[in-house]
C-alpha cells in the first residue's frame, strides 16, 4: 500500500535517509522480542548442564524424547480437547449472545432502560471477577454445574460479554437503519431482519470479538483451577502449571511443557495471523 | 442522533400537534395510553429479547457473585470461624488503613502508568515505520504481536528464568559474557517491579502497535495531499494530520491499558508472588493473599473499594467511547 | 445469515457436547466415588491411594486423587470449604488445625482408625478438648543436605554448632564454593534456615522453651521480647554471604540445580528432594540443623498433610470407609516407601533410612522433630504466619527491613489472625 505521503517527492527523499537507519532499529528491535522464545526452545533440547554454561548455542544433539515425555505427562490430547471445548463454547456463546445485545441496545439507545441494561453490563469491563470468587462459587454449585466445562464456558461468556456488546454496539451504529426498514417493509420480524441482514454485515466485529475471546479463552487459568477439579476435565494450562508447581523437577524440563503449553495458539496464530491482527485491529472500531 | 427507524415508520398519531402536557389535554393523553403502550410493547419485545439472554448470563454469573461480595465485605466470615457476624464497614476501615495496601495501589498505579507509558512510546513509532514502505513489514509485524498470544502465566515462568539472578540465568550471562556485572532483576525490591513491566511492554507492545497500525489505515490519504498542498512540511503534517488521526487509538490504548495495568495479577504471581517482601505486591495481589489467608469478608471489602475506583475510572471510559462513536458516525 | 446460523449450531453444539461431558464422568463407575486432592504429587502419593483403592474394591468404593499446585492449594481448599464442597477427604497441612476450627471436619476420636497412630502424630488434628478430626499421612523432616566432594575440597568438617556451620561456609567461599544454595523467590528455604536455628539454639537449648509458642499462639507472649538476640544471632548468615539479596530473585528449581550440579556445597531440604539429588549422581549426606549444643541437636519437621472426612460431604460412609483404607497399614507403608526418608507416626510402620540418613537417623529414633509452628497451629491459621514470614525474610534478607521490624511484623499478624 502506498500512502500520499510518499507519493509527495519531498517526503520520500527524507524518507529515503532514515530508512535505513529505521530498518536496523526494526531489526534490532525484532531481534530483542524473539530471544526470550528462541532461548525457551533451544532449552528444552537441552540438558540443565548445557543450558546453564551455553544458554543461547545451538543444542549439541537433537533429542525430541523430551517432548514425548512432556507430551505423555501432560495427557495432552486429552487437556486439549478440554481446552478446544471450553474456548468454541466461549468464543461461541459471547458472539451469539454480544451480537444480539449490542445491536438491540444500539438500536433502543433512546431508551431509558436500555442504557440502564448497557450501564450494567460495561461495569463489567472494570471489576475482575476473580474477586468474587467465593460468590460465583456458590452460583455455580447451586447450579450444579462444579466441575463441568460449562460451568468454565458460562463464566468466560459473562466475563467477556461487557467488551464484545461494546463493540457490537459501536459497530452496530455503522449500519445503515435503512436496511432493516426496507426487510421490515417485506414483513420480516426483528429477529429475523437480524439474522439475516444484519448479522452478516457484522462480520467484522464477529472477527475481532472471536479473536480475542479465543485468546482469553485460551489462555484463561482461574476457571479451570476453581471449577474444573477432576483431571480428565482439566486444561492445557493446568497442566502446564502441575509440573511448574513440582519441587523435585528439573528446571531444564519444564521449558518442554511450556512450549507444549503455548503451541496451539502459536501455531493458530502463524496460519491465521491476517485474521488475529485484523482481528485485534478491528477493537478499534469499539 | 435521529429517531428510532420504527417509530419513523409508525403512521402519526392520531392526535392533534403536541401541545404542552397540562390541564385537558392530559386527561386524552390518559384515555389513548394502554393501546399505545400496548404496541409498544409488541414494538419493543424483539428487543428485549435479544438482550435478554446476555443479561441473564451476566447477572448470574457476575453480578450475583458481586452482590454476594459486597454483603460478605460487612461480615467477618473466615476460613477458620463457622459462625459469622455483621461488622459494618470495620473491614473497610481496616482496608483503608493498612500500610501494605497504600503499598499495593502505589505499585498498581505504578505498574498501570509505567507500562502504557512505554509501551506507547515503543508501539507508536514502531507503528509509523511499519505504516511507511519499509521492507518486510508483514514479517515485522507478525514478530512484534507474537507475544501477545502466548498465555500470562508461561510468560511469567519463562521471565523468571531469563531474570534469575543465579549462574542459570539468562541475561546475567549475557551481561557477564560481555564484562558486567550480575544484576538481582528479581530480588532486588528496588528493580523486581520493573523487571516485571518490561516483561509485559515486551508481550504487550506488538498489541497496541496494531492497534495503531489500524489507525494510520483509517487516515483518508487526501488529508496529506491538502496539508502539502498548504505548504506544510512532513512534521507539519504530521502534526496536523498524523496526529488527530491516531486520538481515538491514542485513548484506546491508553485508557483499556490504565484498567488492565490496574488489573495486574497473572503476571506478578508468576514471577514474584509479590516479593521480594511486598515490593511488588498490587491492589489484586493483596486481595488474593487476604482470601487465601482466610480473611474472606476483608478480601471482599478490598474488591468493593476496587470496584469503587475502577467505576469512576469505568465512567471516564464510557465517556471516551461515546466520543470515540460520534467521531466514527 | 450463513455464518450467524453456524454460530449457533457451534454455540449449541459445544453447550451440548460440555455438558455430555460433565454428565458422562458422573455416571462413571456404578459404585461410590470418593474424592481426595492435596498438593502431593503422584510419586509421593501414588501408591499409597492405589492400595487404597485397591482395599476399597470389595465395598465397590473407588477414591479418585486430584493434584492442586501448593501455592494455588490454600485458596483452592479455602473457597470450596466455605461453601459447603470440596473433596470428602480433607488434606492439609499448617492450616489443619484451620479446618478444625472452622468446624469442616467429622469428630473420629471414637474411630477405630485413630488408634494406630502416635499421639505426637496426631497432635495437628486434635483441638483443644482432646477431640480427634484427623490422621497424619507420613512425617516429615528437613535438615542439611551436604556435597561430601565439596566438603572434602575445602577440608571442612559437617558442622555440629551454628558458629561452626558459619566458620565452614567461611571456608567453602574461601574455595571459590557456594556454601548454601537457596531459591528464595518462591519458597521457604529461609523459614527452615531460621526455624531450625531457633529450634536448635532457642527452644530445646537456649534461653526459650516450647511453651513460649504456646503461649505466643494463645496471645499471653510476644515472639517481641524472646526472638530478638537469637534472630540477631542467625543473620549473620546474612553479614557471611551464607543467605544473599541475590537469592531472592531465583527460583526454587533452579536453586536446586545448583546443589545437583556440585556448585553449591549445602542445600536444605527434606526427603522430597532426596530422588532428584540422588538421580544427579552427587556423594552426599544430611546433617540436622544447627544451634548452641552439639549433643542436642533436633530436626525440623512433624506430621506432614492431615486427612480428615469432610463434614459436608454427600457420602460420609463411604469417606470414612477411605479414611480407614487410607489410613490402613498397607497404604502408610506405601507412602514412607515413595519417599526414602519420610517416617511414619503409624504404629509399626517402619521407614526405609538410606545411608545418606546416617547422621540424622538417631535424631530421629530419639523423637528429636519439631517445628514452632505447628506450636502456633493451635490458635491461630499457621499457614498465614508462615506466608508472612516468608515475605518478611525476603525483605530482611534484601535490607528492606531489620530482624527486629520482622519480629514486630509478626505480633502484629497474630494479634489480627488469633481464634
Amino acid at each position: 500500500m502506498t500512502t500520499t505521503a510518499q507519493r509527495l517527492p519531498s517526503i520520500r527523499r527524507t524518507r529515503r535517509r532514515t530508512s535505513t537507519l529505521a530498518l536496523i532499529c526494526l531489526i534490532a528491535l525484532a531481534i530483542l522480542v524473539l530471544i526470550p522464545i528462541y532461548y525457551l526452545i533451544v532449552t528444552t533440547l537441552k540438558s540443565t548442564t548445557e543450558a546453564a554454561s551455553n544458554p543461547m548455542g545451538l543444542p549439541s544433539t537433537l533429542d525430541l524424547s523430551v517432548y514425548v515425555d512432556a507430551f505423555n505427562r501432560m495427557e495432552y490430547p486429552r487437556a486439549f480437547l478440554n481446552t478446544f471445548l471450553i474456548t468454541l463454547g466461549s468464543v461461541a456463546g459471547v458472539v451469539a449472545l454480544g451480537s444480539m445485545a449490542g445491536y438491540a441496545l444500539h438500536r433502543k439507545a433512546k431508551s431509558r432502560l436500555a442504557s440502564i441494561a448497557f450501564l450494567v453490563l460495561l461495569s463489567g469491563l472494570m471489576f475482575p471477577y476473580q474477586m468474587s470468587i467465593l460468590g460465583l462459587y456458590e452460583v455455580v454449585k447451586g447450579l450444579g454445574l462444579m466441575n463441568s466445562l460449562l460451568a468454565v464456558i458460562l463464566i468466560n461468556i459473562a466475563v467477556n460479554l461487557p467488551f464484545a456488546t461494546l463493540l457490537f454496539y459501536s459497530f452496530t451504529a455503522t449500519i445503515p437503519r435503512e436496511l432493516e426498514e426496507a426487510a421490515g417493509i417485506d414483513g420480516a420480524g426483528v429477529f429475523r431482519t437480524f439474522l439475516t441482514i444484519v448479522f452478516p454485515l457484522l462480520r467484522p466485529a464477529v472477527v475481532t470479538v472471536a479473536i480475542l475471546n479465543t485468546l482469553s479463552a485460551w489462555n484463561d487459568f482461574m476457571g479451570p483451577l476453581y471449577f474444573l477439579h477432576s483431571r480428565d476435565k482439566q486444561v492445557i494450562l493446568q497442566e502446564v502449571y502441575r509440573n511448574i508447581g513440582q519441587f523435585s523437577i528439573d528446571w531444564a524440563s519444564l521449558f518442554p511443557m511450556m512450549v507444549l503449553g503455548v503451541l496451539p495458539l502459536v501455531v493458530f496464530y502463524l496460519i491465521l495471523q491476517r485474521y488475529v491482527i485484523g482481528g485485534v485491529a478491528g477493537s478499534i472500531k469499539g | 442522533m435521529p429517531h428510532a427507524p420504527a417509530e419513523q415508520l409508525r403512521p402519526p398519531p392520531p392526535t392533534t400537534a403536541p401541545s404542552p402536557r397540562s390541564g385537558p389535554s392530559l386527561a386524552a393523553g390518559k384515555k389513548r395510553r394502554p393501546g399505545a403502550a400496548r404496541a409498544q410493547v409488541r414494538r419493543n419485545l424483539p428487543y428485549v429479547l435479544m438482550v435478554l439472554p446476555a443479561l441473564i448470563i451476566f447477572g448470574i454469573f457476575f453480578i450475583i457473585p458481586v452482590i454476594r461480595t459486597a454483603l460478605l465485605s460487612l461480615t467477618d466470615q473466615s476460613n477458620h470461624s463457622r459462625e459469622t457476624s455483621f461488622i459494618g464497614l470495620e473491614n473497610y476501615a481496616e482496608a483503608l488503613t493498612n500500610p501494605q495496601i497504600v503499598a499495593g495501589i502505589q505499585h498498581s498505579l505504578i505498574y498501570a502508568i509505567a507500562v502504557v507509558v512505554l509501551q506507547n512510546l515503543l508501539a507508536l513509532p514502531v507503528a509509523l515505520l511499519l505504516h511507511s514502505k519499509i521492507p518486510f513489514r508483514g514479517a515485522f509485524r507478525t514478530i512484534f504481536f507474537g507475544p501477545a498470544v502466548l498465555s500470562v502465566l508461561v510468560v511469567g515462568y519463562l521471565w523468571s528464568y531469563v531474570f534469575s539472578s543465579n549462574d542459570y540465568g539468562l541475561l546475567n550471562t549475557v551481561l557477564r559474557g560481555v564484562g558486567l556485572a550480575n544484576v538481582n532483576w528479581l530480588g532486588d525490591p528496588n528493580l523486581a517491579l520493573g523487571s516485571i513491566i518490561a516483561t509485559q511492554v515486551w508481550q504487550w507492545f506488538g498489541y497496541q502497535m496494531v492497534i495503531y497500525l489500524a489507525a494510520l489505515q483509517t487516515i483518508n490519504p487526501d488529508l496529506y495531499e491538502a496539508a502539502a498542498l498548504d505548504g506544510a512540511g512532513r512534521w507539519k503534517s504530521f502534526c496536523s494530520v498524523t496526529l488527530p488521526g491516531l486520538i481515538p487509538a491514542f485513548q484506546i490504548t491508553v485508557v483499556t491499558g490504565l484498567i488492565s495495568g490496574l488489573k495486574v495479577f497473572d503476571i506478578v504471581i508468576s514471577m514474584t508472588n509479590g516479593g521480594p517482601g511486598y515490593a511488588t505486591e498490587t491492589v489484586l495481589t493483596l486481595m488474593y493473599r487476604k482470601f487465601s489467608e482466610g480473611n474472606y469478608g476483608l478480601a471482599a471489602s478490598f474488591g468493593i473499594l476496587f470496584l469503587l475506583v475502577s467505576l469512576l475510572i469505568g465512567s471516564l471510559l464510557l465517556r471516551v467511547f461515546r466520543r470515540l462513536e460520534t467521531r466514527f458516525s | 445469515m450463513r455464518t450467524a446460523a453456524a454460530v449457533v449450531t457451534l454455540a449449541t453444539a459445544s453447550l451440548s457436547l460440555a455438558g455430555c461431558a460433565s454428565a458422562a464422568s458422573g455416571d462413571a463407575g456404578s459404585g461410590t466415588k470418593v474424592t481426595i486432592a492435596s498438593w502431593y504429587e503422584d510419586n509421593v502419593i501414588g501408591t499409597s491411594i492405589d492400595a487404597a483403592n485397591a482395599a476399597l474394591e470389595s465395598d465397590d468404593i473407588t477414591l479418585e486423587y486430584t493434584q492442586i499446585p501448593l501455592d494455588q492449594y490454600n485458596t483452592w481448599l479455602s473457597t470450596q470449604l466455605a461453601s459447603g464442597e470440596g473433596p470428602d477427604i480433607i488434606m492439609d497441612g499448617a492450616s489443619f488445625p484451620a479446618r478444625v476450627a472452622a468446624g469442616n471436619l467429622v469428630d473420629i476420636s471414637d474411630e477405630t482408625v485413630v488408634t494406630n497412630f502416635t499421639e505426637e502424630g496426631l497432635a495437628l488434628a486434635t483441638d483443644a478438648d482432646g477431640n480427634v478430626y484427623g490422621v497424619p499421612s507420613y512425617g516429615w523432616f528437613s535438615g542439611v543436605f551436604y556435597n561430601k566432594d565439596l566438603f572434602e575440597q575445602a577440608g571442612v568438617e559437617v558442622p555440629t554448632t551454628f558458629d561452626e556451620f558459619l566458620d565452614a561456609s567461611d571456608k567453602l567461599k574461601a574455595a571459590d564454593i557456594t556454601p548454601l544454595a537457596a531459591g528464595l523467590a518462591d519458597s521457604d528455604k529461609a523459614i527452615h534456615s531460621l526455624m531450625g536455628y531457633l529450634e536448635n539454639a532457642y527452644y530445646r537449648n537456649g534461653e526459650g522453651s516450647p511453651e513460649v509458642d504456646t503461649d505466643f499462639a494463645y496471645g499471653e507472649a510476644t515472639l517481641d521480647g524472646n526472638w530478638n538476640d537469637p534472630l540477631e544471632e542467625w543473620s549473620k548468615l546474612i553479614d557471611h554471604g551464607v543467605l544473599t539479596p541475590e537469592m531472592v530473585g531465583v527460583p526454587l528449581s533452579q536453586s536446586l540445580a545448583e546443589f545437583t550440579d556440585g556448585k553449591a556445597a549445602m542445600y536444605i531440604s527434606g526427603a522430597w528432594d532426596y530422588q532428584a539429588i540422588k538421580d544427579a549422581g552427587l556423594d552426599f549426606g544430611m546433617f540436622s540443623h544447627v544451634g548452641n549444643a552439639a549433643d542436642n541437636q533436633w530436626l525440623l519437621g512433624g506430621p506432614a498433610a492431615s486427612m480428615g472426612v469432610n463434614v459436608d460431604s454427600k457420602n460420609p460412609d463411604a469417606a470414612m470407609k477411605a479414611l480407614e483404607a487410607l489410613a490402613s497399614e498397607d497404604a502408610m507403608q506405601a507412602i514412607v516407601d515413595a519417599n526414602p526418608g519420610a517416617f511414619s507416626y503409624y504404629n509399626g510402620v517402619e521407614g526405609d533410612f538410606p545411608a545418606e540418613y546416617e547422621l540424622v537417623a538417631p535424631l530421629l529414633a530419639e523423637g528429636h522433630v519439631a517445628v514452632g509452628w505447628d506450636r502456633w497451629g493451635v490458635n491461630m491459621p499457621a499457614q498465614t504466619m508462615l506466608d508472612t514470614l516468608t515475605k518478611g525474610l525476603q525483605s530482611v534478607i534484601s535490607g528492606q527491613q531489620s530482624t527486629d521490624d520482622l519480629i514486630k511484623q509478626l505480633d502484629d499478624q497474630a494479634d489480627s489472625i488469633r481464634y
